[in-house]
């Protein structure tokens, strides 16, 4: 376990300096602060946009839809920073080289993949934990509530999870690649999947997918009784990705 | 006991065999040269030894000890590969810390080995980022690295490759500083300094080998009576080689205008023989001496001179 300590702060410190961090933050903490404005200020905007003889009903905005307009935005570039971040996490060090030094130590091809994994997780959730907190403080601001801080982290719950299959899929996109163009290719063609599996009629209920679509209902404690199941579903497809990651590094030469 | 052993080692893909019954015996302690051309199986061998690439059959051993595809019990080799690749964020002190960490070294003894080994490369005052580094500072590092556990064995792969002939000289005499500490197994194209560092050959063609010997038995075995011949000018050679056609007793290699390669029985004879000749056609002889080969000639000799496709 050490080598999977000493790894780890190599990947953290990596974070750090490649400024991977500070970019999600970034991104993420827009949106959180961009959201509760545009929707508080939605029917100004619209009146702004538009003339005189046009008239445009525009119903009034509520807390509930700077929570929507936040999960809106950060479902999708969210996610599509995430890769971007991760996308190159393995193939980039194979392709270079500093792979090789790494595994001729005393680290083993299953400790670089979770190492990998569990870095990666942990900067995102820091990043979305924050944005949360960043948007439920400006939606109270702006609207004088913000809904519950236990259905808030159910929310951000249920994003998380989506995400952490997704970048489990990107580590694997990463392991399969045998460059970071590759993987970027791959990774997008798991998020497209992953986006529209609530859609699959039947099971589609209890795959990734759901979660992107109930975090807004999650956000205002609205929970449907098959959630629980889609979260463990959705865990478990993380899994196989990252023991399907690790059986195909172990296989492969570098 | 041997510090690296193979028996067999075989790597097939598909049906073309990139190493080929490989056996070998490379005494502790020795700085060991591996030669052979591009596509030869050099990488691929190395690879092997250092656990990244699994041999269709065979087996190995480092210092007495079995090794397996995947082992992530490396704490008796080091390694460099032809073009290494670090973390461009770290400084050097940086990566050997990373570096020894992972070999569960701590405290003040990994941190007096980073001293010890950053002062032997020579990078002991430089603070910056490694990815301002040039090519000749990572391959230093490179081995400081390969060294930070003070391994039994370090491979390193064309560590001399692509650096400009001074770098080439502080990495060569760090390789010299090693010897009969560890057991250096090294790969290249420059023979010169295999020939003025190494206390063994091995070279590599089509993944077989072709030779494994100490370079001393190499030249003896390779100088197969023959002497060279030199005179002072072209002119002179020219009338020397003219001469040596007519004369059918005289086995002539022209290495250069006034520098000839002769092959005889008995090499006395062939002096006096020289000696007769060159007063008769007025030609004045420089030198004449026992001819020794050179790495060079006995790897073109070998491998048939032929370049890799």
């Amino acid at each position: 376990m050490n080598s999977y300590r000493v790894f780890f702060q190599k990947e953290w410190m990596e974070i750090i300096r490649t400024k991977k961090l500070y970019i999600l933050m970034g991104v993420f903490a827009f949106f959180a602060m961009l959201s509760p404005v545009i929707t508080r200020y939605m029917s100004e905007i619209i009146a702004l946009a538009t003339d005189d003889l046009m008239m445009i009903t525009v119903p009034p905005t509520t807390w509930i839809d700077s929570w929507s307009q936040f999960y809106g935005n950060i479902s999708q570039i969210g996610c599509i920073c995430v890769i971007f971040m991760f996308m190159g996490c393995v193939s980039g060090e194979k392709q270079s080289g500093s792979a090789a030094l790494t595994l001729t130590k005393n680290l083993t091809y299953t400790g670089f993949i979770i190492v990998k994994y569990i870095a990666a997780a942990v900067c995102f959730t820091f990043s979305i934990l924050i944005a949360g907190l960043i948007c439920y403080a400006y939606t109270y601001y702006l609207f004088g509530y913000a809904g519950k801080i236990s259905d808030l982290f159910m929310g951000i719950a249920a994003y998380s999870i989506f995400t952490f299959v997704l970048l489990s899929m990107t580590v694997l996109a990463s392991t399969i690649a045998r460059n970071t163009a590759v993987a970027a290719l791959l990774s997008f063609c798991g998020f497209i999947v992953l986006s529209l599996s609530n859609l699959v009629p039947g099971i589609g209920r209890m795959l990734p997918g759901t979660l992107l679509s109930k975090t807004v209902e999650l956000s205002h404690g609205i929970q449907s009784p098959d959630i629980i199941w889609t979260f463990i579903v959705t865990i478990i497809i993380a899994a196989l990705c990252v023991f399907l990651s690790i059986r195909l590094f172990e296989r492969q030469e570098i | 006991m041997n510090a690296i052993e193979t028996k067999g080692l075989t790597k097939r893909y598909g049906t073309y065999y990139a190493v080929d019954n490989l056996n070998l015996n490379v005494a502790k302690g020795s700085i060991c040269g591996f030669l052979g051309k591009n596509g030869a199986g050099k990488t691929t061998t190395i690879k092997m030894l250092t656990g990244l690439a699994k041999p269709t059959s065979g087996a190995i051993s480092l210092s007495g000890v079995g090794r397996k595809y995947g082992s992530n019990n490396n704490s008796n080799i080091g390694y460099l590969p032809d073009v290494p690749n670090f973390y461009g964020y770290m400084t050097a002190r940086e990566y050997l810390n990373f570096c020894g960490k992972l070999y569960a070294m701590e405290g003040k003894r990994l941190k007096a080995r980073i001293d010890d080994l950053l002062k032997q490369v020579g990078l002991f005052n430089d603070n910056k980022n490694i990815s301002t580094f040039s090519r000749g500072m990572k391959q230093r590092l490179g081995i400081a690295q390969a060294l930070i556990n003070e391994p039994d064995v370090i491979f390193l792969d064309e560590p001399i490759s692509a650096l400009d002939p001074i770098g080439r000289n502080e990495v060569m005499t760090l390789i010299r500083s090693l010897r009969g500490n560890i057991t250096v197994f090294f790969s290249t194209h420059i023979l010169t300094d295999v020939e003025n560092t190494c206390d063994h050959v091995l070279i590599l063609e089509k993944g077989k080998v072709l030779a494994d010997d100490t370079i001393v038995n190499l030249k003896q075995k390779h100088a197969d009576n023959a002497a060279i011949l030199r005179l002072y000018t072209p002119d002179d050679g020219n009338r020397f080689s003219a001469l040596a056609q007519e004369k059918n007793d005289l086995t002539v290699e022209s290495h250069s205008p006034t520098e000839f390669i002769l092959r005889a029985d008995n090499l006395n004879v062939l002096g006096k023989r020289i000696s007769l000749l060159l007063t008769e056609a007025d030609i004045s002889m420089e030198s004449f001496q026992a001819y020794t080969p050179s790495l060079d000639d006995i790897f073109i000799e070998m491998t048939g001179g032929v370049a890799s496709e």
